[in-house]
């Protein structure tokens, strides 16, 4: 076993990585232009890349990273110093990363993070594998031995002060939760947002022809001259949606959740690997989300989240095309008192006539506009109008039924959206405040929501009677 | 609503469980606050105006101005002070208000991270402060904007022998 009570250095390639990294090249595009605009682009590039690698060997010098078995210690800083501690008690969860650079060399980052404050308190970019590893194995299982000391002086347990500090137990036999087949990925490529990050980026890629000064008409018109439109039509499109779903596929490649014990593990991603660490008694909350397009198919998505950072892709893990069965197999690991998962009550008559008014209006206006250029422009735009006016009402109605609500052994259900729908399912436990809100335009229906603020984020319960909204925030603050 | 009392009487300690309005002052503090960010609007109008030699107009917009929007202003903050009510509870600090939209928010003192009292230069001369209940919540709708800063010291004594122990993540 690796001993970490040692002060050691990270990787000194970090420093190297620093300089390379795909996301840190956006730091060099002002040298690039200094390059370009000084016409010595060897020399500034050379002497740019020299005073980064200083920079980064003197912090990489600096750093000193142990772990006591009680507290993590990070020394760092060229200028300003920082000592950080963290005590193991306090940590959320553990997340190790391997992107190919650090494949190559047999190397890790990890992070470690707490409740609140912004980014990781814990970030090493480049420590070996088996650092990493021995790092996650040793904080999990000090966590796991105090969690099994029971209070002194007990008969049925490890007393610390007659035995001395208690070994970790051996961690509990793994079982596999679910895994996802490339098939599965692919789809959730194609129906997730990767498709509009591609599209975003053919975009981008048009821009850019754009800036080396290819006229982009000139290519429509080479391309459209010879190609009927459908046909280039039938070929962009799928490639779109299959580069998408290629995406989804690298990135999640063998996506598998795994539980030990109360150690939730996820690990994904062909290029960039990923390994999600969070014990189930850190989870905060969890949302299932269903697309559109998939609703029919019940299928969705299901994502677990900590306390960590107050939001951000470290803080939770999602797991993408999930049927009701294996989101109920990994909620009853994660936040076994949500399920069974209990029928959703729909909100009360008054907030359909609530939904139905407010789209109606915000249609009324955008068609009005309509209108007014039907008016001074051509008559075609009263279609966009037309088609404006009827889909309004219509979902107003989609997002009434999307309302919906119910509790059950203290944890709250709560489901919203018109088109894409999302349940969030929460804890009381986990509900740090909690508010009754109510529009004057609710108060006129007897109406509010509920805002149940978690470390996590904040949760909508929407459009029930007051009189049941003051209630659930009556609740929810009492139980500790 | 109860009467809206300038003082709470020396047999009341402050929050003792009932809805209480906040400090008269308050009101005053934030007219004093908008009628500041007004001057400079009305400046912003005479010095746009002396610029386009434009003197006479420009006085008579600064002074419709002034006039239009202090009424409102006044109309405006004196609704929002009245909507303002807390309560400190025995679990929990209660908090209500809002004109449009209101809000009631409850804070359960096991939630409670950490206390901050706050004051600005124009609270500190006014004898206001403010109290900021922290959760590990970041949404979490906590804070008192203006209590006695006499009083703040001892209601926030109060409250942290309510808090327990735990992380209360």
């Amino acid at each position: 076993m690796v001993d970490l009570r040692r002060p050691r250095r990270t990787s000194p390639l970090g420093a190297v990585f620093d300089v390379i990294a795909p996301d840190r090249v956006r730091n060099l595009l002002p040298v690039a232009i200094v390059a370009i605009s000084s016409g010595r682009v060897v020399l500034v590039l050379l002497v740019a890349g020299l005073v980064s690698l200083v920079a980064g060997a003197l912090g990489w010098l600096r750093r000193l990273w142990s772990f006591d078995g009680d507290v993590l210690h990070l020394d760092e800083g060229v200028f300003v110093r920082n000592q950080r501690r963290i005590p193991v008690d306090r940590i959320q969860h553990v997340e190790l990363e391997r992107s190919l650079r650090h494949q190559v060399f047999g190397l890790a980052a990890v992070r470690v993070e707490t409740a609140g404050g912004s980014g990781a308190e814990l970030r090493l970019d480049a420590v070996t594998r088996v650092e990493a590893e021995a790092l996650r194995t040793q904080v999990l299982d000090v966590l796991r031995s105090r969690a099994a000391v029971v209070e002194p002086g007990s008969d049925d347990g490890w007393d610390p002060v007659r035995h001395g500090p208690m070994p970790p137990p051996p961690p509990a036999p793994r079982e596999v939760l679910v895994r996802l087949p490339p098939a599965r990925l692919l789809l959730a490529g194609i129906t997730g947002p990767e498709v509009l990050a591609v599209l975003a980026s053919l975009v981008f890629g048009l821009d850019a022809l754009v800036d080396l000064g290819v006229d982009p008409d000139e290519v429509g018109t080479v391309d459209l001259g010879r190609v009927p439109v459908l046909a280039l039509a039938l070929l962009i499109v799928p490639a779109w949606f299959l580069l998408a779903g290629m995406i989804a596929v690298v990135r999640k490649w063998d996506l598998t959740a795994t539980i030990s014990g109360d150690e939730l593990r996820v690990t994904y991603g062909l290029l960039r690997k990923h390994e999600f660490v969070v014990r189930t008694s850190r989870v905060q909350d969890a949302r299932i989300a269903q697309r559109l397009l998939l609703r029919p198919f019940g299928r969705a998505d299901l994502r677990v989240r900590s306390a960590a950072s107050g939001g951000g892709d470290s803080s939770q893990v999602d797991i993408p095309l999930l049927d009701d069965a294996e989101i109920d197999r990994i909620l009853a690991r994660v936040l076994p008192d949500a399920v069974p998962r209990p029928p959703l009550q729909p909100a009360p008559p008054a907030a359909r006539r609530r939904a139905l008014v407010r789209s109606s209006f915000g249609a009324g206006v955008v068609a009005s506009a309509f209108a007014v250029l039907a008016a001074v422009a051509s008559h075609w735009w009263l279609v966009p109008a037309a088609v404006v006016l009827v889909a309004g009402p219509l979902l107003g109605e989609l997002a009434y039924r999307g309302l919906g609500w119910a509790a059950r052994d203290a944890v709250h259900h709560s489901r919203s959206g018109a088109l894409a729908r999302r349940t969030a399912i929460v804890p009381e436990a986990r509900v740090q405040s909690a508010a009754l809100v109510s529009s004057i335009f609710q108060r006129r229906r007897g109406l509010a929501s509920v805002r149940l603020d978690l470390a996590s984020s904040a949760v909508g319960i929407l459009d029930r009677e007051a009189g049941e909204c003051r209630a659930i925030t009556g609740v929810v603050t009492t139980s500790a | 609503m109860p009467a809206l009392t300038e003082d709470l009487g020396d047999d009341r300690e402050l929050g003792d469980g009932e809805l209480v309005p906040l400090e008269r002052r308050v009101l005053s503090l934030w007219r004093i606050r908008s009628s500041l960010a007004l001057g400079v609007w009305v400046a912003l109008v005479l010095a746009a105006s002396a610029g386009a030699g434009q003197v006479v107009p420009g006085l008579l917009a600064a002074l419709a101005l002034a006039v239009v929007a202090g009424l409102l202003v006044r109309w405006w903050t004196s609704l929002v002070w009245r909507s303002w009510q807390f309560r400190v509870g025995d679990g929990a600090l209660h908090l209500r208000h809002g004109v449009l939209t209101r809000r009631e928010s409850t804070i359960p003192y096991h939630r409670v991270q950490h206390i901050d009292l706050e004051a600005g230069p124009l609270e500190r001369r006014m004898g206001l402060t403010s109290l900021i209940l922290r959760t590990a919540s970041a949404s979490s709708d906590s804070t008192v904007p203006g209590i006695d800063a006499d009083d703040a010291d001892a209601l926030r004594a109060r409250i942290l022998a309510l808090v327990g122990t735990g992380d209360a993540v």
